[in-house]
């Protein structure tokens, strides 16, 4: 009997590290257009071609030192192909860089492209970067940890 | 038009301002040129003006021609090629549109002017009429002339019913494809047509006219037939009428109940009912009219019967007429009565030669009907025709024996005096 229990649960746990280990490969997560989306009362964006919904009072605390300094203003949002999340607005001197994680965005850097703000800023998917553009020519080439190539302000 | 051209131009121009090379941008660019464009084929009503909006579609797919491979990723499922496809295909559609208002526009305008000279025809008519319907009425007019008054006022009849009829359908025309598709907006426009040109009281006073003719008339056995094609054409005319007429007029009446501020085209005038005179009304002097010309007509060929001295039974309509007949060649064949006044003084004389025209028509007497009373009073006819051919011939040969026997029992002359002596 306990043999057959055994013989059981080795059989299970076999079957469980067999699921596991399913992996889908050359994945692309990319949006070709980035969300622009306008932060309401409760410091939420939401985009519904996306089905995306979050909450960026801690990304207006870490910029501008409150929490609700973004209400009603324009949050610009886009993936790369890797999956990564990367947000920036008007004024900002960062783009920050996020991965999915269970019900919420993991920081995965935060990369300083300007130092007195961004005036007009866009982004745009440059596979593999994420081109980040802005008045004056402004343009880098960003990856999710850094800055792969561009000019300085 | 104008406005719409600043519009687009001031917001492509913010859409470029902003940020030039924004995938957003391009992609909010791309959407706005295209509503402008739509919304521009919605409002046109001209071909020319859809001329320009051709020449913005080409530049938006030039435009944009660059950006494809971008724009079909940011539009999916749909495509950039999709998009402009779209817009062509819209565009074609308001070209037709637009043609289709253009020509109909044209031929209502040609129509609306036919329509308006047969107005004033159908005045003249009318007038002319109500002058040769007096005349009718003066006693002091010879046969001749009365005969000649009756031969004009039916004619004008006639033009009359004709003219009528066809101002209905020009007025019907340019909406004719399906009254069930016409829109509450051409409906109006039928039924505002309609008033306009008095169509209902001109049926009415048409109908009744003949009402009248009838009435004042001492008609002619041939008149009839004519006269039973005029009503009955008329008639079809009127029935034929009636589901739409009652379309009109029930779309007039919705929008007569709706209130001021929901009607189309602030300021416009409550629609009139289609006509003073309810069709009820002219459906009720289209069967006097019918009952007046039946009861004339049936009277005067049982006249023939009786000013010959025949007792017939009283007919009123085909059916009992055909039973009259019947009747009457059954009395015959009985031995009562003078056949021959009735086969060839009445029949042959009077009914089959003035009156078979008329008598044979569909809704009188009809064709099959009248062959088979003819068929009956010519067997009545010819066994009256053999007995007397008989009789004639007996007459004969009794003639020329008696002449034979005269001429047989000739005294024999005298033996000659010398045979004697």
């Amino acid at each position: 009997m306990r043999i057959i229990q055994l013989s059981i649960c080795s059989l299970m746990s076999l079957l469980l590290l067999a699921c596991s280990s399913l992996t889908l490969e050359h994945v692309r997560y990319g949006w070709p257009v980035e969300e622009v989306a306008t932060v309401d009362n409760a410091n939420r964006i939401s985009s519904d071609r996306h089905g995306l919904s979050l909450s960026v009072a801690k990304i207006a605390e870490n910029e501008m030192q409150d929490s609700t300094a973004l209400t009603g203003k324009k949050i610009r949002i886009i993936r790369n192909d890797e999956g990564y999340y990367f947000i920036t607005a008007p004024n900002f001197k960062h783009v920050y860089v996020f991965s999915p994680a269970e019900n919420a965005m993991a920081k995965e850097s935060i990369i300083e492209v300007s130092q007195t703000g961004l005036r007009n800023p866009a982004l745009n998917l440059r596979s593999p970067y994420i081109e980040l553009i802005d008045t004056d020519g402004y343009r880098k080439l960003l990856t999710h940890s850094d800055i792969a190539e561009g000019n300085s302000r | 038009m104008k406005l719409q051209r600043i519009l687009f131009l001031l917001v492509a121009l913010a859409g470029f301002a902003v940020a030039q090379e924004s995938d957003y941008s391009t992609l909010q660019w791309f959407e706005t040129r295209s509503a402008a464009i739509k919304a521009a084929m919605d409002s046109v009503n001209t071909p020319q003006a859809l001329d320009a909006i051709k020449t913005q579609i080409d530049a938006l797919a030039l435009d944009f021609q660059p950006k494809k491979d971008f724009l079909d990723k940011a539009l999916s499922p749909d495509s950039f090629d999709g998009r402009i496809a779209a817009l062509r295909k819209q565009y074609d559609i308001a070209y037709a549109r637009t043609s289709t208002i253009q020509t109909q526009g044209v031929k209502i305008v040609e129509l609306e002017t036919t329509v308006a000279e047969m107005n004033s025809r159908l005045d003249t008519l009318s007038s002319e009429r109500a002058h040769l319907l007096s005349d009718l009425q003066d006693a002091n007019k010879t046969v001749a002339s009365l005969r000649e008054t009756v031969k004009r006022l039916n004619a004008n009849l006639q033009a009359n019913d004709r003219l009528l009829f066809s101002l209905i359908d020009s007025i019907f025309l340019p909406y004719d494809r399906n009254m069930s598709q016409a829109t509450d907006i051409e409906k109006e426009k039928i039924a505002g047509n309609l008033q306009q040109s008095n169509v209902m009281a001109r049926v009415y006073s048409v109908a009744n006219d003949n009402v009248r003719f009838l009435e004042t008339t001492q008609l002619q056995p041939k008149d009839y037939a004519s006269l039973v094609d005029q009503y009955q054409a008329f008639r079809s005319h009127w029935n034929g009428l009636g589901t739409k007429l009652r379309d009109v007029a029930a779309a007039a009446e919705r929008r007569n109940a709706l209130p001021s501020s929901e009607k189309k085209g602030s300021g416009k005038p409550t629609l009139p009912p289609i006509a003073q005179t309810p069709p009820a009304q002219v459906d009720s002097v289209i069967a006097a009219w019918n009952g007046t010309l039946m009861r004339d007509y049936w009277s005067s060929i049982e006249k023939e019967f009786t000013s010959k001295g025949i007792n017939v039974n009283h007919f009123t309509d085909g059916p009992s007429f055909a039973a009259s007949i019947n009747a009457l060649v059954a009395s015959y064949k009985a031995g009562n009565g003078d056949v021959h006044a009735f086969v060839d003084g009445v029949w042959r004389e009077r009914i089959d030669r003035d009156w078979r025209e008329s008598l044979v028509k569909d809704g009188v007497l009809g064709r099959s009907e009248y062959a088979a009373l003819d068929k009956t009073v010519s067997e009545l006819g010819a066994k009256t025709l053999d007995f007397r051919l008989i009789l004639y011939i007996l007459g004969i040969i009794v003639i020329a024996l008696g002449a034979w026997w005269v001429i047989s029992r000739k005294p024999k002359a005298p033996a000659p005096p010398a045979a004697a002596a």
